[in-house]
């Protein structure tokens, strides 16, 4: 039996209609360390768990934090939704192995579609809060219908301008009037760019659906599979 | 093919139950395991694997070689 953590809610808030952001502190924070994009796997009721990404990095610790859609609307997204300040929480973990390996050191680009991007912050809020280290490029692609879908716009402007070696590349399938970005979906915003993409590891999540179509777009502009790590959200 | 669930590995996140549910199923204790090894095809069985969060799933070939996971990329 995997041994049990808790943490209580310290702040819970809309990032849209469908999005959740939550902040949770760890009860018993030197017990626990992770790597940034893991997961970890709540324990609603002994034969219900559910699993979710940590959009934060480690040296927010002893804060953890979340980044879920309620869409769904299954027992996942009403736990997550019936959460309260002060609620304390149980959950196993952290899990998982979509993660930069820390000797790896070629350019980074990550993809993301919607609350797929909760994993991504976490390893883009580690790697540019050590410092890029190795200073490399490293490139994000987030797609979403709208301007108001997108998650967290200001933290990827933000590094955007801060960061030299950070690109931000938000693309739209359905885009408001004024829209100044790209159109269409992460497919159709990627092979334009594929002349940066020679030794480049790509980080892909969301839908099943979009993580297939990224990989197929990126196998065809000759990415090796080994090169393109994934996680869908089922 | 022979499929390998790595017990110690598995979260019971329930991936390789929905992209191959004729070939995993989850037993009482939430872990997935095997229950028809020719419960769907090569490539199926393979994105399953793929799909593990933890990569719980090993695949060997006839001749006893894992085919994945794939051995870690050589970086420059």
């Amino acid at each position: 039996m995997p041994s049990e953590r808790t943490a209580v809610v310290v702040e819970k808030r809309p990032l849209t209609p469908e999005v959740r952001h939550v902040v949770l502190r760890l009860d018993e924070p030197e017990t626990f360390s992770f790597q940034s994009g893991q997961i970890v796997q709540f324990v609603l009721d002994p034969k219900t768990l559910r699993l979710f990404s940590l959009a934060s990095a480690p040296a927010a610790l002893p804060l953890i934090e979340l980044c879920v859609d309620i869409t769904p609307g299954g027992r996942g997204s009403q736990f997550i939704e019936r959460l309260r300040l002060g609620d304390r929480v149980q959950f196993r973990g952290p899990f998982g192995v979509f993660t930069v390996p820390p000797a790896e050191t070629r350019p980074l680009e990550f993809v993301a579609t919607g609350a797929g991007i909760a994993p991504i912050r976490g390893m883009l809020r580690g790697l540019f809060e050590a410092g890029n280290r190795f200073e490399r490029p490293v490139a994000l692609t987030f797609g979403n219908r709208r301007a108001s879908d997108i998650l967290y716009h200001d933290e990827w402007l933000a590094l955007n301008a801060r960061e030299p070696a950070f690109r931000y590349h938000a693309t739209l399938s359905q885009p408001d009037a004024g829209w100044t970005g790209l159109h269409g979906r992460v497919t159709d915003a990627l092979p334009s760019r594929k002349d940066e993409f020679q030794n480049r590891v790509f980080f892909l999540c969301g839908s099943p659906q979009m993580v297939d179509d990224t990989r197929k777009v990126l196998e065809e502009i000759g990415i090796p599979e080994r090169d393109i790590h994934f996680e869908k959200f089922f | 093919m022979r499929i390998e669930v790595k017990r110690d590995l598995c979260i019971g996140a329930s991936s390789c139950v929905i992209v191959a549910p004729g070939v995993f199923e989850l037993d009482s204790e939430l872990k997935a395991i095997v229950k028809d090894p020719n419960g769907a095809d090569a490539h199926t069985i393979l994105e399953a694997a793929r799909a593990c969060p933890t990569l719980a799933i090993y695949l060997y070939d006839d001749d006893g070689k894992q085919i994945f996971p794939l051995p870690p990329a050589p970086t420059s």
